[in-house]
């Protein structure tokens, strides 16, 4: 499982149980993630540093909240990395980065189905 | 990625209208997921909110609206958090907004910290739990809310100490204080405000019932001094009758006089007005005055005098507070009533009475005199409603008469050139040029002194300076000429002075200022007292 069941559970006690919101929220990521995915990869071809780091740090802190450990990890050594300067391997790592982004999101689409198909039996 | 703002004002306002103290919470991050998460979160709790997308965004919604906390997200690109946060604590107007500052607290506890010595009230973590969001917003919004009301309470107080500052300033209405909405208060400072509402009521009161005292005191002296003077002008010209009768050649002579002594000291005091500057409307008035006050009353006067007893002449002259007031009446600038109508009626009784009881012998002769002699009340009333009503208001008093006095005597000298009735000059060497300097000193001082009073208490109650002048005038007519009054003459005149009062308009009415008096506002002294926040 790419996604973790106990932090979606505790997104929805925070937006207050509703499987709409939820659904909605997760509709968000599945919008913002590639666009950030996308960011980081110009960012690391262009040597932006500091841009590569921000688009990586929201990513982690998105990917957290939905459950997609291993992405949140992953940002979260590419945003300390450009910390220190620009890694060396950043395109790399920025594709490995869109790989396990995509894993997420089908893991989260078929979430989100469930929702929609929930929501509406 | 495009970063667009959003705001949810459908359910916001929704959540409003359910939890009025629901505050208003501005949610700044760039990420669109992340505002959602917590608008969606923070609407859980019932509050409404906005969320941006930007350090810019955000601090245009602020100078647009106002907010009770401020959630933002430290690392954003353009303008951060920090920046924000700077412009926030830099500004008066928003430097004691709430703002919780969003970090991911492993690895960002150093920015916290700045963002804390920046001025940010709190931190939340990225991930952080319901119950912490919870307390958090709780505890902010509270301590807002404190600071609202004491930032109100130290305002009131402001504003009662401004109060206090006007109060001392003695002028002061008391219904623009402006401490109305204090005193509804239910603390201890809405007690002080309704005492200090209450005392300056009374002080206020106390004040104007003071100052119109002092009006009606300073009124009082002014008629007696004035009806003082003219009870002696009709004895005097009795007396000059006696020498040899020059009516109009004696008024003459009283107005040349009078002319040059007022003229003399307006020119001295430099209230003069140039002859240029006065209107058409002012000869108009000139003209007017002129005409009624020397060519019809004092030319009536000394001619009547000449002809009947000093006395009964002055007594006569007593009818003009009821002219003034039959007049006034006519205008509806004075209410009558039954009482004052039967007031007029038991005056005019006791005048015929002594008219034509009063002295039987000497009246026999009179009946035309005395018919001509019930017109100088009416001229002279007449006299009094024409200066209180057209008066111009920006002439000084004594230069206004001094010109008209010089325009009487040219309106008189055809009259006597006419009648053969100038004064022979060797006559003016003898004891007539004591009696007209006499005539002069206590007619225009009096004429004077009427036209400072009608200006002052207006046309009614400076007519009552007629009774004063009776009394003076009897008073002189016994000590200088001898004149003896008759018992009924003293009862009849009784029956006038009963009349008169029953007549006697309220004084409250003729001179009471207005509670509301909005020209008092210019008394109030404008003290920005206001306190800077607290910090």
């Amino acid at each position: 499982m790419a996604v973790a069941q106990e932090a979606l559970d505790k997104l929805l006690d925070l937006i207050g149980g509703d499987q709409d919101s939820l659904a909605e929220l997760i509709e968000s990521f599945l919008n913002e993630s590639p666009l950030l995915v996308e960011q980081m990869r110009r960012a690391a071809e262009s040597g932006d540093r500091s841009g590569l780091g921000r688009a990586a740090h929201t990513l982690k802190s998105s990917a957290r909240d939905f459950g997609a450990n291993q992405l949140s990890a992953l940002c979260e050594a590419m945003e300390k990395s450009c910390r220190d300067g620009l890694p060396s391997g950043a395109t790399t790592e920025v594709e490995l980065i869109a790989g396990e982004c995509d894993t997420a999101k089908q893991d989260l689409s078929s979430r989100l189905a469930d929702l929609k198909r929930g929501g509406s039996e | 990625m495009s970063i667009v703002s959003e705001t949810q004002p459908p359910e916001a306002r929704a959540t409003e209208a359910r939890i009025p103290e629901g505050a208003r919470v501005l949610i700044v991050d760039d990420s669109g997921t992340v505002r959602l998460k917590l608008s969606k979160a923070i609407q859980t709790l019932g509050h409404e909110t906005t969320a941006v997308a930007s350090g810019k965004l955000a601090l245009e919604q602020v100078a647009q609206n106002s907010f009770d906390l401020v959630l933002l997200d430290i690392v954003m690109p353009e303008m951060d958090g920090f920046e924000v946060l700077k412009a926030l604590k830099s500004s008066r107007a928003t430097r004691d907004l709430p703002v919780i500052v969003i970090s991911a607290l492993d690895e960002e506890m150093s920015s916290v910290i700045s963002a804390i010595e920046l001025g940010a009230e709190d931190f939340l973590p990225k991930d952080f739990e319901l119950a912490l969001l919870k307390a958090r917003v709780a505890t902010c919004i509270e301590k807002k809310r404190l600071r609202d009301v004491e930032t109100e309470y130290l305002r009131q107080v402001a504003k009662l100490t401004r109060a206090a500052a006007t109060l001392e300033t003695g002028r002061f209405n008391p219904s623009k204080l402006g401490i109305r909405d204090l005193a509804n208060r239910t603390d201890g400072l809405g007690k002080l405000a309704t005492v200090f509402a209450t005392m300056a009521q009374k002080v206020y009161e106390r004040e104007r019932r003071m100052r119109q005292n002092i009006r009606t005191f300073r009124g009082a002296l002014l008629l007696l001094a004035c009806g003082g003077l003219w009870g002696i002008v009709v004895p005097l010209s009795k007396m000059a009758s006696l020498v040899e009768a020059h009516p109009v050649g004696l008024a003459i002579f009283i107005d040349i006089i009078g002319a040059v002594f007022c003229i003399g000291i307006s020119v001295k005091r430099q209230t003069m007005p140039s002859l240029k500057d006065l209107t058409r409307a002012d000869w108009k008035f000139i003209l007017g005055f002129a005409f009624i006050s020397s060519v019809i009353n004092q030319v009536l006067v000394y001619w009547v005098a000449s002809k009947l007893p000093a006395s009964i002449v002055s007594i006569v002259i007593v009818l003009e507070g009821f002219a003034v007031f039959l007049f006034a009446a006519l205008m509806r600038t004075e209410a009558p009533n039954l009482k004052r109508f039967l007031g007029l009626g038991l005056g005019l009784v006791g005048i015929f009475i002594i008219l034509l009881y009063g002295e039987p012998g000497e009246m026999a002769t009179s009946w035309v005199w005395l018919v001509i002699a019930l017109v100088v009340p009416v001229t002279y009333a007449a006299e009094d409603i024409y200066l209180s009503e057209s008066k111009p208001a920006n002439i000084d008093n004594v230069a206004l008469f001094g010109i008209t006095l010089v325009v009487s005597v040219l309106m008189l000298i055809p009259l006597a050139a006419f009648y053969q009735d100038f004064i022979p000059f060797d006559l003016l060497a003898g004891r007539l040029g004591v009696i007209v300097l006499l005539m002069a000193a206590a007619g225009n001082l009096a004429m004077l002194l009427f036209i400072l009073l009608i200006s002052s208490t207006g046309a009614v109650f400076a007519s009552q300076n007629a009774y004063a002048g009776t009394a003076a005038g009897i008073c002189w007519s016994m000590l200088l000429l001898g004149e003896a009054i008759p018992a009924l003459t003293w009862a009849s005149l009784a029956l006038v002075v009963i009349g008169l009062l029953m007549v006697e308009p309220k004084q409250e009415a003729e001179e009471e200022p207005p509670v509301l008096d909005d020209s008092l506002e210019e008394f109030v002294p404008r003290l920005d007292l206001l306190p800077l926040p607290t910090e």
